[in-house]
């Protein structure tokens, strides 16, 4: 298991130049998360949440300032090295769940442990597989489950490796409020579990709650930052 | 929407590129068929008419107006031919570039004598004027002139006569009381002036006559002294001269001005000859020698084009395929933008709209490429003048077919599909999306076992029908039934589908990998998608596969039709190069060893005669088989029941040996082993009995290609004969290359050929002289053409897969890499993959070719002399097409891997 790592960013920005200007998606944040913490990022659409998860994931690498996950600087790093960083560090769970369509659930969750050279993880992949209820469904491919199972399997997937870090884009964005709950709560036992820091991207307010730390953006900016206690009460 | 259309072709120059790639090879094939086609026509015009000698011959019927002297005193009176105005009558028709007199007197042996000197032979003696040299190179004056007042004679009248150049010859002219004397002004070879020998009787004409002895004379000498003396001898009581002389204007026409298709030139000097015949209706016989060749070259030349389309449908056809796969790649893409231009407002009428120009554009484009690519192979391979042979209007019809051919492609490839896609309901199109891919109509509706069963019922009504047999027609043409090819096209589609389906069926039947435990990753991941999605490479190795197995067949056709054809040139030959002396000189000793000239590595003469066996005349050749063994193949299938080296070598053993045909042997029961009793005739021609025995049969004999009866030693033919003179030589050469033998035959003509007239055949000039059939087609041009082609669509069908692989997958890959696959892994999954299809396409087109090669050499066999024993094989030619295949898929692999890591993570995974 990785051991938790804190996060640094030191006035990270990200920049795209497109036909009609430049698009300051993520536009100078300096920000602190503790190792182990639970985070939300929210804010409307277009705000940059998902640039940022990005650029905390090592999928994309800031136009400038520093980002530090434990002692690596993602900002400098080379893309063989992030690659690296990414099957070692890194847990993500998708929106679209993003499967491998000809992989079943279990040997999609077994293909993040194969990544990092583990061949003989299968036993740990059923167990995580029916520690969130798939126990029955390991085997069917990812057309035969339900958008809920696919995200379980999607859970699975980046909690396999026991990862220093969960990134979570919009887990619950395609699903109904009972399976949004119930997916949120085995993310939270799995973080606990692993004592993991977890970033999730949300719009969903409930979601957001549950977290100790709430991070509102907006046109690329760090525009509020609260944080609750473990019960959920504001404290900042 | 026109300008949304040219934006989103700009915007995605890699879709266009795939789009346009497919008709641009269709095109372009499709093109470069039709314009070698055409060339290949006006070649085969070019040679059909090259070796005719005298275009027409126009002969009086009545040369020496006897019939209308006659006629002047029963009926209304025809006046006799004036053949010098009529001359100048036909030297005015558009289209002739020379008119020339020509008289033929045959007379008898005692005809001519010089001193003391009396000719015991018959003479010819030719009229015609200096101008006929210059127009006929047939005669080659060898010293002196041809003048109006004296006589050229050839060199065995010379000979006889013992007269040189200033001597004199006097000549008895039926009807002339005294003689007549020439004085003699030049000597002149006929060796090569077959035509004139040539019989212009309606029973026998055409049939060659070899007079050595000729005397020429000018037409005016004709005129004024011989023919007035041949009327007289004709309205004589009892005329002495027995055979009516000939007078005749002998018609050259001006041959660049005749159209390049044979059928256009046939009407053409069909319309000449009529014209000249229409000048003196009734009086002239016209011998049309230019349209006899025409008419051979037309059948031939419809013939040729029926093949050539035929060995180049397949080309089209998968260029065709090709189109269709990269549409149905890109269909995903351009649905999902459809999707998009609908829920942005725009209607069916619209997007219809869209997908028109987008078919027009593309079928423009990739015509114009294809044109391009077309014109531009024929000239890399043939040169600028395979464009210039053919007509303008011939090469303007080429290019509006291929223009049609590829907006149909188009339509066929990117249209229908699209406009079915239009008319389907946006929701049902999403849930399409969603849906696993559907199992492939082919597979469905076992199409591989319909084509197959299609191409053995074709091949059986076929055979039935006597399709695979060869028709005889006019000359040595051949008459092929063309839809003998049907059978191989259908089996090539339907084996090739077959093939993918065993494969489907096999990686179906994989054991599935150890649930417990996932491997390694890249071999753990591609083996299940291998065996997950398989149906996914079945497209991708139909396309190749198809390509491969064409280019396969074609390279190991054509090269087994060169093999065989030059085999066919050897054997008809019977050597490298076959020499014959002009029997109208004499070789001197020893003429053989003359024969040795640089290059050559052995000599043998080979000599015909006829011989009795029984009561039946039979044809035996005379061989001396110890240099016969050095310059003739003899393939052991040439003989029955013995080796060729065992036959050859019993002759060797005893000379009074022989080698039996199988048809003689079957006839008269002869074993080997038994005496054969055969009558030859000496030199003086009387009758000797000799005795020889079996030591062989044989089925073919090299030289022989009409067949041949028996083959004796010519030491035991001499003995019993007497007859020393060789009929030809056979010659090998040390290289058996064009330029090689065309230096020996040179050196042979001007060496001993300065003392005998020689006649040197090689096997090229074989090879060329078949230029009237079939059998002479340009196949390596076309084979040539299309595998240029076909290494460029197995490349492009390779490119066009991965880049498709990469169109449909890119989500999972980038989801790879988002989640830490390495690039090095990814490329290693994408090269499994088309390494897979790569494989197995090689491997499977090369079956179905060789199959495929085999059915075509079948069908073809009636154009061989010698049936072909085994398929020629190519290596560099296919591994040329194996490099392309693998070198193509090695580069989209590495194109599609940068790719790959250029796609952006965040903006694929934000993607649906």
């Amino acid at each position: 298991m990785s051991q938790a790592e804190a996060i640094r960013l030191a006035g990270v920005t990200r920049h795209y130049r497109t036909p009609a200007g430049l698009v300051r998606a993520v536009d100078g944040i300096d920000l602190e998360i503790d190792a182990g913490a639970t985070v939300a990022v929210v804010g409307p659409s277009g705000c940059g949440k998902s640039t940022l998860l990005s650029l905390l994931g090592g999928l994309d690498r800031p136009t400038s300032g520093q980002l530090w996950v434990g002692k690596q600087n993602l900002a400098t790093l080379s893309d063989p090295a992030r690659a690296t960083y990414r099957r070692t560090h890194v847990g993500f769970i998708f929106q679209s769940y993003d499967l491998l369509p000809f992989l079943t659930a279990v040997e999609n969750v077994a293909f993040q442990l194969s990544l990092q050279g583990e061949l003989d993880g299968h036993d740990h992949c059923l167990e995580l597989l029916d520690s969130l209820g798939l126990g029955d469904h390991a085997d069917k491919l990812p057309d035969q489950l339900s958008g809920g199972q696919r995200q379980r399997v999607g859970i699975a997937r980046a909690l396999a490796h026991r990862p220093a870090l969960i990134l979570a884009d919009e887990p619950t964005g395609e699903l109904d409020s009972e399976t949004s709950r119930s997916v949120m709560d085995l993310l939270l036992e799995a973080q606990r579990h692993l004592g993991a820091t977890l970033v999730v991207v949300s719009h969903d307010v409930g979601v957001a709650q549950r977290l100790q730390r709430v991070l509102t953006l907006r046109d690329g900016r760090l525009v509020a930052d609260s944080r609750s206690d473990p019960k959920g009460q504001p404290v900042a | 929407m026109l300008s949304y259309t040219l934006r989103d072709l700009l915007r995605n120059p890699r879709r266009t590129l795939a789009s346009v790639v497919g008709v641009a090879l269709a095109v372009g094939l499709f093109s470069g068929i039709a314009f070698f086609v055409d060339s290949s026509a006006a070649t085969m015009t070019a040679h059909a008419i090259a070796p005719v000698a005298i275009d027409m011959q126009a002969d009086v019927t009545d040369p020496l107006g006897t019939q209308a002297a006659g006629a002047a005193a029963t009926a209304a009176p025809t006046p006799p031919v004036n053949l010098a105005a009529l001359q100048s009558q036909v030297a005015a028709l558009p289209g002739v570039s020379s008119v020339d007199r020509l008289g033929i007197l045959d007379l008898p042996a005692g005809a001519a004598t010089a001193g003391t000197s009396t000719l015991d032979a018959p003479l010819r003696i030719f009229a015609f004027d200096p101008t006929f040299l210059a127009h006929y190179p047939i005669v080659q004056v060898q010293s002196g002139s041809l003048d109006a007042a004296s006589a050229m004679l050839s060199p065995d009248a010379a000979r006889a006569l013992g007269v040189a150049i200033g001597g004199s010859v006097s000549v008895a002219i039926p009807g002339r009381p005294a003689l007549l004397p020439l004085p003699v002004s030049a000597i002149a070879d006929f060796s090569h002036a077959d035509p004139l020998f040539a019989s212009r009787s309606a029973d026998t004409q055409g049939e060659f006559v070899g007079i050595p002895n000729v005397l020429v004379v000018s037409t005016a000498l004709w005129d004024h002294t011989i023919l007035p003396s041949l009327r007289a001898d004709a309205a004589a009581a009892a005329p002495s001269l027995k055979t009516a002389p000939v007078q005749e204007l002998d018609v050259q026409l001006d041959r660049r001005r005749l159209a390049v298709d044979p059928t256009t030139a046939v009407i053409r000097t069909q319309g000449i000859r009529r014209s000249i015949e229409r000048l003196v209706p009734g009086q002239l016989t016209v011998i049309d020698n230019l349209t006899d060749a025409l008419n051979g070259a037309k059948g031939d030349a419809i013939l040729a084009k029926v093949l050539f389309i035929f060995l180049g449908l397949p080309g089209v056809l998968l260029a065709a395929y090709l189109s269709r796969y990269a549409g149905s790649l890109l269909a995903q893409g351009q649905r999902r933008e459809r999707a998009a231009l609908r829920a942005r407002g725009a209607g069916p009428a619209q997007l219809l709209q869209v997908l028109t120009y987008n078919t027009v554009a593309v079928g423009i484009i990739g015509s114009i490429l294809g044109l391009a690519l077309g014109f531009g192979t024929l000239l890399m391979l043939f040169g600028r003048t395979a464009l210039t042979t053919a007509a303008p209007e011939t090469f303007l019809l080429s290019i509006g077919l291929s223009l049609a051919a590829g907006l149909l492609t188009t339509a066929l490839a990117l249209y229908l599909p699209g406009r079915r896609a239009l008319t389907r309901e946006v929701a049902q199109e999403s849930r399409e999306m969603d849906a696993q891919p559907a199992v492939p109509a082919w597979l469905r509706l076992r199409l591989d076992l319909a084509f197959l069963l299609a191409a053995a019922i074709v091949g059986s009504i076929t055979y039935l029908a006597g399709g695979y047999r060869p028709t005889s027609s006019e000359g040595q043409s051949l008459s092929l039934s063309f839809y003998v090819l049907l059978a191989p096209l259908l089996g090539w589609v339907g084996a090739t589908l077959l093939g993918v389906r065993l494969f489907l069926a096999l990686v179906n039947r994989l054991p599935d990998r150890r649930r417990d435990r996932f491997g390694g990753l890249t071999r753990g991941t591609l083996m299940r998608s291998l065996r997950r999605r398989s149906q996914a490479l079945a497209s991708g190795m139909i396309a190749i596969s198809l390509a491969v197995a064409f280019g396969v067949s074609l390279s190991l056709f054509v090269t087994t039709y060169q093999t065989e054809k030059l085999a066919d040139a050897r054997f008809t030959i019977g050597s490298d190069l076959r020499v014959t002396p002009s029997v109208l000189a004499a070789q001197p000793p020893g003429f053989g060893s003359t024969l040795q000239v640089a290059g050559v590595s052995a000599v043998s003469p080979v000599s015909g005669a006829t011989a009795l066996v029984g009561t039946d005349k039979r044809a035996m050749a005379i061989v001396d088989p110890v240099t016969f063994t050095r310059v003739a193949s003899l393939p052991d299938s040439f003989f029955i029941g013995i080796s060729a080296s065992a036959a050859l070598n019993g002759l060797v053993a005893d000379p009074s040996g022989i080698l039996v045909s199988d048809e003689l042997a079957r006839t008269f029961n002869v074993q080997v082993g038994d005496p054969v009793n055969i009558q030859l005739r000496t030199a003086a021609g009387k009758p000797v009995p000799v005795a020889f025995r079996a030591v062989g049969r044989f089925k073919n004999f090299p030289g022989y290609p009409q067949g041949i009866d028996l083959v004796a030693t010519r030491s035991a033919f001499q003995a019993a004969t007497h007859r020393t003179t060789a009929e030809f030589f056979l010659l090998r050469a040390a290289q058996a290359d064009d330029a090689s033998l065309a230096r020996i035959a040179a050196a042979l003509q001007s060496g001993p050929g300065r003392t005998v007239p020689l006649r040197v055949e090689t096997t090229t000039t074989a090879v060329n002289r078949d230029q009237s059939t079939l059998a002479s087609l340009n196949l390596r041009g076309l084979g040539n053409l299309e595998s240029v082609f076909t290494v460029l669509m197995s490349a492009a069908g390779m490119a066009i897969f991965i880049f498709g692989l990469l169109l449909q997958r890119r989500k999972e890959y980038v989801t790879m890499r988002a989640l830490g696959m390495p690039m090095s892994s990814v490329r290693a999954l994408l090269l499994g993959e088309a390494g897979t299809v790569t494989v197995v396409s090689l491997v499977l087109g090369a079956l179905v070719g060789a199959g495929m090669a085999l059915l075509f050499v079948q069908i073809l066999t009636p154009l061989f002399t010698i049936p072909p024993s085994s398929i020629s094989v190519p290596a560099g030619e296919l591994a040329l097409l194996a490099g392309a295949v693998v070198g193509a898929t090695a580069a989209a692999v590495l194109a599609a891997g940068t790719t790959i890591r250029r796609l952006s993570l965040v903006e694929l995974l934000r993607e649906e």
